[in-house]
C-alpha cells in the first residue's frame, strides 16, 4: 500500500471516521482505522458493530493495499502536523507515515480481523432532500430513551407511507414526532427503528443546501449515502408501541406564549428546582402563567410570572422542566402553543408557524404533592 | 483497662459490638450437648465449602474462619461440624437490632452478627459509658443467651479493634495512645482493612509493622496505593473519619452483594449463569426489604486458580429488578470464564444505592415490562415474607 495525500484533504475524512470509533471496546480491532488504497482512491473505514461509516475520496495511490492502523495514535500524529504532504508506505502488519521532516511508523492490525462492512446496493435507494432529513432528526432524536430495559423506545421510529415520512421518538414521558412530504417514496411502507447514534452523525455531513441523501432500507440495517461518506447501522428490533393513541385528539385549553420569555423562565426558576425531579409549577388562570418552584434541600423558592394567551379554566400542572426546555429549544418561530386538559393529561406542544400535523411534541406532567 | 472517664473530652463514643463466635454459640445455645466441645459452623459437610466460624474450643486448634472445611478437618477430627441454620441466625441478628436500639438511635449494622453504635451523649442516661454497656451485655445474655465483646474508642477504626482485644465476653477501651502502645508493634495486617495481599505488599516497601506504616509519609503510601495509601496511613495513626451511618442514612456508595464459593469449579456456562441469577434474585430481594435501589451491578469472579476478577457497569436508572441485575451481569462475565477458565467463585454486587421513592413522573406510555417484572418481584417477596426465602425460586436459578 503507498499513496500521497495533504494533511488537510486526510484530516477532514479522518475526523468523520473518528465519530464512530468506539472510546472503550471489548474488541480491540474496533479502535482501529481501516485504510483501504484502491485504484485513484482512499478509502477510510471504522465500526462499532452498530454503526458503520466508510470515507472513499480522490487519492494519488501509487500501490493498492490495505493496512488497520490504530486510530487515537493516527489521528493525534496527523493532527499535529503541520499542513503538508505526507506519504503513506507499508505492508498489512506495519505502515510508515513520512513526513517533510521525518517519518512515523505505527504496526498494524491484521486487516483479515477487521469487521466486514454491508454492501451498498444503490439499485434500492431512494433518495430524500438532506434538509427534510436533517430537520427530522434534529426534532426528534432528544425524546429518544437512555432506558436499557426498553430497547425500542432507545431508537426513532421512521415511518414511510404514501408520500409522507415520519419520525417519532419517545422516552415514555415526552414524545416528539414530526412528518414531511416526500413524492420520491414511490409507495413505499416501511417502519423501522434506527438507533439516535447513526443519525446524529448525519448532520455534519449533510449538504443541506441543495444535496439528497440516499437511503437504503435493509432487513436489518438502514444505509445514508452521503456521496463520500456511506454510514449504515443496525436496526432496533420492534415492535414500537403504539404512540397514535397516546396524542390526544382534542385538549380543551390553549395557551400562546413567548417562546424565549418562557424557555427562559423555565430555565431560571429550575436552577432552585429538586435536582432528581427538577420540578417547577405551571399556574396558568386569565392570560398569565405563574412559574414556581419550592426545594426544601436548599430552602429555596422561585416564582416569575409571564403574560400569555389564556382564557379558559385555570389549570395547575408540574413539569420537569428539562422536558420543557428540550422541547422548546425545537421548535421555531417567535410563540408556542400548549394544548392541555388537566394535571395528569398529556400536554401538546407545537408552533404556530407549522401545522400540528407536521411536528408536534407531547409532554407528561409531573404529579403535583397535594 | 482505664477508668470510665477517659471517654470525657471525646467528640464521639463509638462501640463496636461482635458477638462471640455468634453461629457457633447459637448451636451451643440451641444444643446444650455441645458445650464445651470444638465445634464448627461451615456449609454443606459434603460439599467442599470454609468454616463460617467455630466455638472457642474448636480455635484452640487452629482452627478460623474463612478456612477450608477439610483443612479444619484435618486439624481437629473431632470436631463437631454443623451445617447452619441461617433463619435462625437472621432471626437472632434482628433480635439484636432491636436491643441496640434501646442504646442508640445511630446504629449500623455491619455483618449479621456485627454492629456500629453511635452512643455520643445517650450514656448520660445510664451515668457512664461502663454502665451503658454493661447493661446492653446483661440484655443480650438474659433475652438471647449470648455473649459479645465491646470496643469502646472515640472512632469506628479503634472500636472494631478493641472488640477483638479481650474475647469472649470482652469490654475494651481504646484511645488513640492505647492503640499506639498496643499495635504499632504489631504486624501490619493487625490493622484492619489489611489482608494477606496488602500485607504482601506492604512488606515489599519494608513496611512490616503498624508502627512501620505510620512513620511513613502519607504521600509515600498514596505513592505506592493510591486513594487507599492515604487511608492505610490515616488508619496506621488510629484515625479514621467514617461516620456511624444508621440503616436510614446510608450513604450512596455503600452497597449490597452476594457471593458463593461453588461447591465445584464450573466450566459450563449455563451453570454459571444460573449461579448468577440465583446471586442477582437474593441481592434484588435485599434492596427491596430495605426499600433501596442501585445504579452501578458488579460481578465479580474468581477462578479456580484463585485470581480474582471484578467488572461493572452503570446503569442509566437505578434498579431493585433481579432479572435486569441478572442481564447486566450476565454481560459483564467475559466469555472466557467458563469454557477456558474455571470457576470458583461468583458474586454480585449493587452499588451507588438511593432510597426507592415514588416517583412523581407520569408516564405517557407505561412500561409494561417493568410494571410486570415489579408485580412478580412483589408477589413473590410476599410469599417469601410469609413462608420463608425457599419457598419459591426463580426458573434456572440454582446453587
Amino acid at each position: 500500500m503507498k499513496f500521497n495525500l495533504s494533511k488537510s484533504r486526510l484530516s477532514g475524512y479522518l475526523q468523520s471516521v473518528l465519530q464512530v470509533v468506539p472510546s472503550k471496546s471489548a474488541l480491540p480491532v474496533l479502535s482501529n482505522i481501516l485504510f483501504e488504497a484502491l485504484e485513484d482512491k482512499l478509502k477510510i473505514s471504522a465500526t462499532d458493530l452498530e454503526v458503520s461509516i466508510t470515507a472513499t475520496f480522490d487519492c494519488a495511490v501509487s500501490k493498492k493495499g490495505s493496512a488497520v492502523l490504530p486510530a487515537r495514535y493516527v489521528a493525534e500524529i496527523i493532527r499535529e502536523l503541520p499542513e503538508s504532504e505526507i506519504s503513506f508506505d507499508g505492508t498489512s502488519s506495519r505502515v510508515e507515515m513520512k513526513v517533510p521532516n521525518g517519518s512515523y511508523k505505527i504496526a498494524c492490525f491484521p486487516a483479515d480481523d477487521f469487521p466486514k462492512l454491508p454492501m451498498v446496493n444503490t439499485k434500492k435507494q431512494i433518495n430524500v432532500d438532506a434538509a427534510d432529513l436533517v430537520s427530522m432528526i434534529r426534532r426528534t432524536t432528544f425524546a429518544c430513551s437512555v432506558d436499557e430495559t426498553r430497547p425500542a423506545l432507545n431508537g426513532v421510529l421512521w415511518s414511510t407511507k404514501g408520500d409522507m415520512m415520519s419520525m417519532v421518538a419517545t422516552d415514555g414521558h415526552r414524545l416528539a414526532k414530526v412528518s414531511v412530504e416526500n413524492k420520491k417514496l414511490k409507495g413505499m411502507s416501511e417502519d423501522i427503528i434506527v438507533p439516535p447514534k447513526v443519525l446524529n452523525i448525519i448532520p455534519k455531513f449533510a449538504d443541506e443546501s441543495n444535496g439528497e441523501i440516499g437511503i437504503i432500507f435493509g432487513e436489518n440495517n438502514v444505509i445514508f449515502n452521503l456521496g463520500d461518506v456511506i454510514l449504515s447501522s443496525r436496526l432496533i428490533e420492534g415492535p414500537y408501541p403504539n404512540y397514535e393513541q397516546v396524542i390526544p385528539a382534542e385538549n380543551d385549553k390553549r395557551m400562546v406564549i413567548s417562546k424565549s420569555d418562557l424557555a427562559g423562565a423555565v430555565r431560571r426558576v429550575s436552577i432552585l428546582s429538586n435536582t432528581l425531579t427538577h420540578q417547577v409549577k405551571f399556574n396558568i388562570k386569565n392570560n398569565s402563567l405563574t412559574i414556581s418552584t419550592t426545594n426544601a434541600d436548599v430552602g429555596g423558592e422561585a416564582r416569575e410570572t409571564l403574560s400569555c394567551d389564556y382564557t379558559g379554566e385555570g389549570v395547575e400542572l408540574g413539569y420537569n422542566a428539562n422536558y420543557v426546555t428540550d422541547i422548546l429549544a425545537k421548535i421555531d418561530g417567535e410563540e408556542v402553543i400548549f394544548e392541555l386538559t388537566n394535571a395528569i393529561s398529556a400536554g401538546v406542544i407545537y408552533s404556530p408557524s407549522i401545522p400540528k400535523d407536521n411536528f408536534l411534541c407531547l409532554v407528561m406532567p409531573l404529579r403535583l404533592a397535594d | 483497662m482505664g477508668g470510665i472517664d477517659r471517654t470525657k473530652g471525646w467528640p464521639k463514643v463509638i462501640l463496636h459490638v461482635d458477638m462471640d463466635a455468634f453461629f457457633a454459640a447459637f448451636e451451643i445455645r440451641n444444643d446444650p450437648h455441645l458445650k464445651g466441645k470444638p465445634v464448627i459452623v461451615g456449609g454443606d459437610t459434603q460439599f467442599r465449602s470454609v468454616v463460617s466460624t467455630c466455638s472457642y474450643e474448636a480455635r484452640k486448634f487452629g482452627v478460623k474462619s474463612g478456612m477450608p472445611m477439610a483443612q479444619a478437618k484435618r486439624l481437629c477430627p473431632e470436631a463437631i461440624i454443623i451445617s447452619g441454620n441461617l433463619s435462625g441466625y437472621v432471626y437472632t441478628s434482628a433480635k439484636l437490632q432491636m436491643i441496640f436500639g434501646n442504646y442508640s438511635p445511630i446504629v449500623e449494622p455491619f455483618s449479621v452478627d456485627e454492629a456500629f453504635l453511635d452512643i455520643t451523649g445517650c450514656h448520660r442516661i445510664f451515668g457512664t459509658v461502663e454502665n451503658l454497656v454493661m447493661k446492653m451485655k446483661e440484655d443480650i445474655k438474659k433475652e438471647l443467651s449470648l455473649t459479645c465483646s465491646i470496643g469502646i474508642s472515640p472512632n469506628k477504626l479503634l472500636a472494631k479493634m478493641a472488640s477483638g482485644e479481650n474475647k469472649p465476653d470482652g469490654m475494651t477501651i481504646m484511645d488513640k495512645e492505647d492503640f499506639i502502645k498496643m499495635f504499632y508493634h504489631r504486624q501490619v495486617d493487625a490493622l484492619w482493612g489489611v489482608g494477606e495481599a496488602s500485607k504482601k505488599a506492604l512488606n515489599k516497601k519494608g513496611i512490616y509493622t503498624v508502627g512501620d506504616m505510620a512513620a511513613r509519609d502519607e504521600k509515600e503510601l498514596q505513592r505506592y496505593f493510591g486513594q487507599n495509601g492515604l487511608a492505610l496511613s490515616e488508619n496506621s495513626r488510629g484515625d479514621d473519619p467514617s461516620e456511624v451511618y444508621s440503616i436510614d442514612t446510608l450513604p450512596l456508595e455503600k452497597s449490597m452483594s452476594h457471593e458463593t464459593t461453588l461447591e465445584v469449579d464450573l466450566s459450563e456456562i449455563d451453570k454459571i449463569y444460573s449461579t448468577l441469577l440465583w446471586l442477582s434474585d437474593k441481592v434484588a430481594r435485599r434492596l427491596r426489604k430495605d426499600n433501596f435501589c442501585g445504579r452501578t451491578i458488579s460481578v465479580k469472579i474468581r477462578s479456580s486458580d484463585f485470581k480474582t476478577i471484578t467488572r461493572d457497569k452503570t446503569l442509566k436508572y437505578p434498579t431493585d429488578q433481579c432479572r435486569i441485575i441478572f442481564e447486566t451481569a450476565k454481560k459483564l462475565m467475559p466469555k472466557e470464564y467458563g469454557p477456558n477458565i474455571k470457576v470458583r467463585l461468583l458474586g454480585v454486587r449493587v452499588s451507588h444505592l438511593e432510597k426507592n421513592m415514588d416517583n412523581p413522573q407520569l408516564f405517557l406510555i407505561n412500561n409494561q415490562e417493568l410494571e410486570s417484572m415489579s408485580k412478580c418481584s412483589k408477589a413473590m417477596d410476599e410469599i417469601r415474607d410469609k413462608f420463608g426465602e425457599s419457598v419459591i425460586k426463580l426458573a434456572g436459578a440454582q446453587i
